[in-house]
C-alpha cells in the first residue's frame, strides 16, 4: 500500500482540520468557509483566521486552475494543525506536476507601473510566499504535496520589491 | 457577485452587494462591471463596503475593470473592509489605486489618479 503522507502526524492532534474535496471553485469556495469556521471554534483570532483563508484560497485556486487544468477534475486533500501559534499546513492533489517555475515569487507591481501595464494575475503566488514560511513542494508517487507553516502574527511589509523577486526560498 | 449601480452627481459609483469577490465570480464581476460603469462617467467608484472575502482572481478582477476604463477615466475604490483592505496592502496595489473611507469622501474628493496612472 502506498504511503500517505497526510496520514503521518497530526493524528489525535485536538486542534487538527482535515478536508478533502472535488478541486471546483464552488467546492473550494466551501472548503474555505468551512476552514474559517473550524478556526474560528478553535478560538483562533479573526486577522488569523482571515489570513488563513486568504493564504489557503490561493493554495486551492492554484491547484484548481493548475494541477487539473484540461484534466478531470481530482481531490484536494490538506490537513491543518495549529501548533505554537502557527498553523502547520500540508496541502495534496493528484493533478499535474507544479512546472519547474513553481513556488512563484508572483508579482508585484513597480511605483511607475502604467495603467495599461499593470498585472492582472500572479498575486497568489506572491501572497502565499509572504505570508507563510517554510514553503516546501514535493511530488511523491503522482501526488503533489505543498508543505507550509502560517504564523500568527502580521509579517512586516517587504521593503522592496527586489527582495521579494530574488528571495525564492526562506 | 451582484453588483448596482448609482449616479451621484455625474459619478458612476458601482456597489458589490455579494460578500465575495473569489474566482467563483471575477469573469461575472468584470462583465457586469463593464456594463454598469457605461461609456459616459468620466468617474468610477467601485464600493466594496460589503465584500467582506477578495483572493487573486478578485483582485485581478478590479485591475481588469480599471483597465478596461481606458486610460483617461478616473476610478476609485471605497470602503475596504480589512481582509480586503490587507490584500491590496501586501501586494502593493493600495498604491496604484486612490481608497476612500466612503463614497461621499469618494465622490467628493478631487480626482487625482488618472494624473499618475
Amino acid at each position: 500500500m502506498k504511503m500517505d503522507m497526510l496520514s503521518i502526524g497530526g493524528l489525535g492532534h485536538k486542534q487538527t482540520i482535515y478536508q478533502s474535496f472535488c478541486a471546483s471553485d464552488t467546492a473550494t469556495r466551501q472548503a474555505l468557509t468551512d476552514l474559517s469556521q473550524k478556526l474560528q471554534e478553535f478560538g483562533v483570532d479573526s486577522d488569523e483566521v482571515e489570513k488563513v483563508e486568504t493564504i489557503l484560497a490561493e493554495v486551492y485556486n492554484n491547484i484548481v486552475e493548475h494541477a487539473f487544468s484540461g484534466v478531470a477534475p481530482g481531490v484536494v486533500r490538506s490537513r491543518m494543525t495549529v501548533v505554537d501559534a502557527a498553523l502547520k499546513c500540508l496541502v495534496a492533489d493528484n493533478g499535474r506536476p507544479l512546472p519547474e517555475s513553481g513556488l512563484l515569487a508572483g508579482n508585484l507591481v513597480g511605483p511607475a507601473a502604467c495603467r495599461k501595464d499593470l498585472p492582472e494575475g500572479g498575486f497568489g503566488w506572491f501572497l502565499i510566499r509572504h505570508l507563510t514560511r517554510q514553503l516546501y513542494h514535493q511530488r511523491v508517487g503522482g501526488t503533489n504535496y505543498l508543505e507550509f507553516v502560517i504564523p500568527f502574527e502580521e509579517p512586516a511589509k517587504c521593503p522592496t520589491a527586489l527582495r521579494v523577486r530574488t528571495r525564492l526560498c526562506d | 457577485m451582484e453588483l448596482k449601480q448609482e449616479n451621484i452627481g455625474g459619478t458612476v459609483v458601482v456597489h458589490c452587494l455579494g460578500e465575495r469577490l473569489d474566482s467563483l465570480v471575477a469573469i461575472k464581476f468584470k462583465d457586469e462591471f463593464r456594463q454598469l460603469a457605461g461609456e459616459d462617467a468620466q468617474r468610477v467608484v467601485l464600493n466594496m463596503g460589503a465584500v467582506k472575502f477578495m483572493d487573486s482572481s478578485g483582485l485581478g478582477a478590479v485591475v481588469a475593470v480599471f483597465k478596461l476604463l481606458g486610460p483617461d477615466r478616473v476610478f476609485d475604490l471605497a470602503c475596504l473592509t480589512p481582509a480586503v483592505d490587507r490584500v491590496f496592502r501586501l501586494t502593493r496595489m493600495d498604491s496604484v489605486f486612490s481608497i476612500f473611507d466612503s463614497v461621499d469622501a469618494a465622490v467628493a474628493a478631487p480626482p487625482k489618479s488618472a494624473m499618475f496612472i
